[in-house]
Order: C-alpha cells, then sequence, then structure tokens
C-alpha cells in the first residue's frame, strides 16, 4: 500500500509542468557601433543589421568557457536556440558585488533585484533597496539559493565563469544567464572596458562609451613610465603565505602605470604565493609597500608594525612609503573597478598633503 | 638489559632530534649559509638585516614543533592510561574539540575573558574548553564499562563541539572565518618570540611535573585498586593528570591550531619500540618520539613549499599507525 503511494506521488511530481515563467520578446534594440580596444575576454560583433552579437572568452588558457547573447534589432531574426536579450530589461541578478560599480555609472542600479554578498554593499541606493527588502540575497559567498534565485525571477542573471556547470541548471528553471569574466582581465582599463558590454546589454551604450572613453583620456595622461628605483612590493601575509598579485595583473599593472617597479615583475609563472621568508628578504630593497587588506578603520604605521617586529626594519616603513588601501573601510572592490584614474592618482600624489585621496593612502 | 636497550633508543632519539633541529633552522626558502647562521645566533650582523628575523622566525618554529609534538604525545600517552584505552587521545576524546570551541567563541564570536589579552583570552578560553569536555567524559566514564563506548562519547562531544562551531560562523565576517579555517589546518609558524618565552617554560614545567606521576602512572596500569592499595591518593591524581592535559592540549591547539592524530600515534609507536610498560621508560620516549614526529611533519611542510597544511601531514602519518593498533588489539582479542 505505501509503495503504490508512493509511485503515486512520484507519477504526479512527474508530470508538474515546469512551464517558464517568462519569455523573452524579440524587441527592437538600438544598434550602436562600438569597438573593444584593450579588454580581450568580450568581443563585440556589430556588422549584421539584424543583430549584434556579444561573445565572452576565457582570455586565459587553464580556464576554458565561452558564452554569447544576440541583442536583436530586426523582427526577422531567427531566434532558435539562440540567447537573445531584449531592452525591456527589468530586473537583474548579480553573482558579484563588482558588476555593481558599472551599472552605478549607467544609472541602473534600480533594476538589481537579487544579489550574493549583500553584505558588502556600500552603495547607499542600494542599501536603501534592501532596507525596504527590494533586492534578496541569492547566496553567500557564491553559492546560489535556488528558490531565492526562482522567487527574484530576473530577466538576467550574471555570474561567474566557474558557474559554468550550473548555467543548464538555471536555464532549464527559466533563469537566462550571462558569464562575465571581467576581473580576469590584465589592465585596469581591459576591466574597465567592460562597461561598453553592459552599456549594450542596458541599452545605455552612449552613456558606458563616454563615461569609458573620459576615464582612458584622464589615465593615460597621468601614467608615467617605470622608475627601476620606485621598488614595490604587495600586501600582507596570512600565516606563513604572503599572497602577491600575478606580475601581469590590474594590480600590478596599475602600479607600474604609476611608475613602480614591482620586484616580482621578473615572476612570470601563476604562482603568486611566496613564502615570508623571501618576502622579507626582498622587502629589505623595496621603497615601497602597497598593502590592500581589511584592517579597522583607524588602522596606523605603529598598528603594522606591531603585526611584525620585522616590519620596523623594512625601508618603505622605516621611510614612510606604505601606500594603504583598506578595504573594509573604501569602496576599492566596486568602484575602485570604474575609477582606475583616481586610484593612478592616489598612487601619483601621495606624497602631496593637499591631495585627498580616495583609495589608496600614506599609511602615518 | 632491556632497561639500557631502552635508554640506547631513547639517546639515539634525542641526537635525531637535535640533528633535526639545527636542519630545521638552517634550512628554508631563503638560503643562509652555516657561518651567516652561527654569526646570527651570536648576535652578529649579517648582509641582509631580514636574515636575523627569519632564523629567530625558524626558530621559533622548531621549538614550537618539538613542545608541540612532546607535549601532545605525553597527553595522548596520560589520557590512555587515565581512561584504560589505547586509543584515547586529545582528538579522539574531542578535548581538543572543547578547546576549539574556546577559540571559536573568542575568534568567531568576539567574547573576551574580561581585562585579559587576546592571547591570554584564546588560551583561557581554550582551556575553559578542554577541562568541560574532560569533566563531561570523566563523569560519564563512571557509567561506562566498554573502552570503546568512552571513544564514541567523544566523539559525539567533538561533534557536539564541531556543530557550535558552525553556528558560530554565521555571526562572523569574512575575514574572522578565514582566520579560524587556516587555524584549523594547524601550524607551527607563526608564534612570536615573545609568546614562547612564556610558553616554553609553561609546558617544561608542566611536562616536568609529569616526573612525579610516574609512579601513581604506573600503578593506575594495574587498575585504581592497586593504585589505593599502593597508597597513591587517586582523586589528587586524577585532578593533576586532568589539570596536566587539559592545559597542555590547550596552549598547543590555541597557538598550533586541533593537531590531528600525534597525541594518539606517538603512544603507539613507543610501545612497539619498548617491552617495557614502566613510565620512566615511555614517559621520555614519547616526549621525544612526538617532538621528533612534530618537527618531521613541520619539515616536509617547509620542503614541500608550504602547499601541505599540518593535518594532512600528521593524518599520513598517523592514521596507519592507528588502523595498525587497531588490528593488532583485535588479534589480542
Amino acid at each position: 500500500m505505501k509503495l503504490t503511494q508512493l509511485l503515486l506521488i512520484v507519477f504526479f511530481t512527474s508530470c508538474i509542468n515546469h512551464s517558464k515563467t517568462k519569455e523573452f520578446e524579440v524587441d527592437k534594440m538600438v544598434r550602436f557601433e562600438t569597438e573593444v580596444k584593450f579588454a580581450k575576454g568580450f568581443t563585440i560583433d556589430t556588422s549584421n543589421d539584424e543583430f549584434s552579437l556579444i561573445k565572452i572568452n576565457s582570455n586565459q588558457s587553464k580556464f576554458n568557457f565561452s558564452d554569447s547573447i544576440y541583442l536583436v534589432h530586426s523582427d526577422n531574426f531567427d531566434r532558435t536556440n539562440k540567447k537573445v536579450l531584449t531592452t525591456s530589461l527589468t530586473s537583474l541578478a548579480l553573482q558579484s558585488t563588482t558588476y555593481l560599480p558599472y551599472l552605478s555609472i549607467l544609472n541602473k542600479l534600480n533594476l538589481v533585484s537579487g544579489l550574493s554578498g549583500i553584505q558588502y554593499v556600500n552603495s547607499i541606493e542600494l542599501n536603501d533597496k534592501i532596507n525596504l527588502n527590494l533586492i534578496q540575497e541569492i547566496g553567500n559567498n557564491g553559492s546560489i539559493q535556488m528558490e531565492t534565485l526562482l522567487k527574484v525571477n530576473p530577466d538576467l542573471f550574471l555570474i561567474f565563469p566557474f558557474e559554468l556547470d550550473n548555467q543548464e541548471k538555471y536555464n532549464s528553471k527559466g533563469i537566462e544567464t550571462l558569464l562575465l569574466s571581467e576581473y580576469l582581465e590584465n589592465t585596469p582599463l581591459a576591466r574597465l572596458e567592460w562597461i561598453k558590454l553592459f552599456g549594450m546589454i542596458l541599452n545605455e551604450n552612449e552613456l558606458a562609451t563616454e563615461y569609458f572613453n573620459s576615464v582612458v583620456i584622464d589615465y593615460t595622461k597621468e601614467r608615467i613610465d617605470v622608475d627601476t628605483t620606485k621598488t614595490l612590493f604587495f600586501n600582507l601575509p596570512f600565516k606563513e603565505n604572503w599572497n602577491m598579485p600575478n606580475s601581469n595583473s590590474i594590480t600590478a599593472n596599475l602600479t607600474a602605470d604609476a611608475g613602480f617597479k614591482y620586484v616580482f615583475s621578473d615572476t612570470t609563472n601563476d604562482n603568486t604565493v611566496h613564502s615570508k621568508e623571501v618576502v622579507w628578504e626582498k622587502a629589505m630593497n623595496c621603497n615601497y609597500w602597497v598593502i590592500i587588506a581589511s584592517r579597522p578603520k583607524d588602522y596606523t604605521l605603529e598598528d603594522l608594525k606591531k603585526e611584525e617586529s620585522i616590519y620596523s626594519e623594512f625601508p618603505a616603513v622605516k621611510n614612510n612609503r606604505v601606500l594603504f588601501c583598506n578595504t573594509s573601510t573604501t569602496d576599492y572592490f566596486t568602484m575602485g573597478v570604474v575609477e582606475p584614474q583616481i586610484m593612478l592618482q592616489d598612487l601619483l600624489q601621495f606624497s602631496d598633503s593637499s591631495y585627498v585621496p580616495k583609495y589608496f593612502k600614506l599609511l602615518k | 638489559m632491556k632497561n639500557s636497550k631502552d635508554i640506547f633508543i631513547l639517546i639515539t632519539l634525542i641526537i635525531i632530534v637535535i640533528i633535526l633541529s639545527i636542519w630545521s633552522i638552517s634550512v628554508g626558502d631563503v638560503s643562509i649559509s652555516i657561518p651567516d647562521l652561527f654569526r646570527i645566533l651570536n648576535g652578529e650582523l649579517t648582509d641582509n638585516e631580514s636574515w636575523s628575523y627569519i632564523i629567530e622566525g625558524r626558530l621559533n618554529r622548531t621549538i614550537m614543533a618539538l613542545l608541540g609534538g612532546g607535549a601532545l604525545s605525553v597527553t595522548g600517552l596520560i589520557l590512555q592510561v587515565f581512561f584504560k584505552n589505547p586509543l584515547a587521545g586529545p582528538g579522539v576524546l574531542g578535548i581538543s574539540s572543547g578547546v576549539t570551541l574556546g577559540v571559536a567563541i573568542v575568534v568567531l564570536g568576539g567574547f573576551s575573558l574580561g581585562g585579559l589579552n587576546s592571547s591570554l583570552s584564546l588560551v583561557g578560553s581554550g582551556l575553559i574548553g578542554a577541562l568541560l569536555i574532560l569533566s563531561i567524559l570523566m563523569f560519564v566514564s563512571k557509567f561506562i564499562t566498554h573502552s570503546i563506548t568512552l571513544l564514541i562519547v567523544g566523539l559525539m562531544l567533538s561533534y557536539f563541539s564541531s556543530a557550535l562551531v558552525s553556528a558560530l560562523y554565521h555571526w562572523a565576517d569574512l575575514e574572522q572565518s578565514r582566520q579560524f579555517v587556516v587555524w584549523g589546518l594547524g601550524s607551527f609558524d607563526g608564534v612570536s618570540s615573545e609568546n614562547i618565552q612564556w610558553i616554553l617554560p609553561l609546558i617544561s614545567v608542566s611536562i616536568g611535573a609529569l616526573v612525579f606521576l610516574i609512579r601513581p602512572l604506573n600503578a593506575f596500569v594495574l587498575g585504581e585498586d592497586y593504585a589505593k592499595s599502593l597508597g597513591i591518593n587517586i582523586r589528587r591524581t586524577k585532578v593533576i593528570l586532568i589539570l596536566v592535559s587539559s592545559l597542555l592540549t590547550a596552549v598547543i591547539t590555541v597557538y598550533c591550531g586541533p593537531v590531528a592524530f600525534i597525541g594518539i600515534a606517538v603512544p603507539q609507536i613507543v610501545r612497539g619500540l619498548t617491552k617495557s610498560t614502566s613510565h620512566q621508560i615511555i614517559l621520555p620516549q614519547a616526549l621525544v618520539i612526538g617532538a621528533l614526529f612534530a618537527l618531521s611533519a613541520d619539515l616536509v611542510i617547509r620542503l614541500s613549499g608550504h602547499v601541505l597544511p599540518l593535518n594532512t601531514v600528521t593524518s599520513l602519518i598517523g592514521a596507519p599507525v592507528i588502523v595498525w593498533t587497531i588490528i593488532r588489539m583485535s588479534k589480542r582479542g
């Protein structure tokens, strides 16, 4: 008898119709000619009158992924087996808060209805929405709560590339996804250029291009050549390991544009973890120390010295040349993405007492 | 004759420990020559100022490995005698989990023992956690006759503590959680000279105090009634054993994380090396082999480029020893 009941439950459950709650309409989108100058992780093809095609590719050999989305300009466009998008985006879910700055610049924060990592949000506008329960936490630390995501039911869910295997899971439940890999870019301007992609999908092309071009002008105007006497090392250790940015990373290239010579710039492999001993020895020959870390609000040079006695011996500490970006009090991980020109200025103007830094300040 | 063989083994082990300790101080990611090493140890200046700090770090790490390995082995031995169970140890009985809970309450929960600095708060809360678990085990052991049942109780207490720790993660921020997770992997690195200055005498005195408990421990092996008949104060001995084992576990766990398997595996290795049942022989051998075990594990980590966590290495060596012990126990019936 129990077996019969069980079989009936299984039978009826399997008959549930998982109809898609939202159908994408074929709307015409504004066609906008644009080109990608710095970014390596995406391309925009506007050569066809019926559609624009955005392709996302891995720009690293170790992790292969790709995604694409068609922006439809014509009613005649054949949508079969294609991911298409209209201008009528009414809601977005984001797996990362690092997508927020792009939306902020394009004045589209109001579209965010689901977000992973709400606690990292510094935006007043978003916090107001969070307080009104208009934005749902869809999962912390990258792990997505499917039920909440379904409840949010966004038009588009922007996800990390490592969610590649879960894409089908989301799509089968009617959630359209797009992989974004802006964090894999190698230079600040390349990462910023992803604003063009956001401009395309949000139909804010002109604003995106205008913003991008103005930042490129400011950034290029400020950047200087590397001065080999301005040697630099990064960050703080965790137990015996010291994480340093890759020599071709956004952070390393940003400091190179500010004229600093990174002591591990000759390291070409991906292993950016060094032992404390190696860094201590190198630090004795470095004039500058750039730290990007989370510390209390009023963190001082004295606090840094207390963390490890050898720090007092570093020339960078002795000569007050420690540039510190406190990730707990600045928007480094969010707005910093779209303000590389300000970060560059901070790194260039640190010795000017009249200059008010936003991200990197001289630790005193 | 037997004693002279055991003494020979002990002296050989001590020599190996000394050689490994010198090696441990001289090898690392930065190459420092032996003459420079001795110059630094003499307080003289060298080409690179960082070298003296590097040697200091290696020295502290070596000392912590020796102390940690020795202390945990001796604690395991005491607990095995105390609970009459060859599979007992600070990890298996949940004592390390008690310390972990204490540390989690301070690190993740943000509580501190009023007025004390963070180090003392951690040791204090860890000690309270260890004493709490040991007290529960002692109470429960009154109603249990089978030795395996006590291990299961220890395991349950361990699960219970771990569940409370998991709950505490919800109140912790990402940085605190990260710190706690890394601490849980175990490491002899990062203990400052200031901390070594009080850990070294504390552990030494605690282990030294056990010399006075060799006779009671020998008697305990033959049962409490036998010990009573020899005029041993059972209650006082138990209290001292609990305090010493809790203190040793708490101090080492707070500074090195919950180190797996040393406490349970080393006494088994000792029993395989010697036929003696006298703690006059077993205790110093456990101390030296424990130190050797921990120092070797730490050297493996350093030579592997710091990619292996301490508990991975100790588990790789310790788990087969435990399996061997269980098979040996089963053969005995």
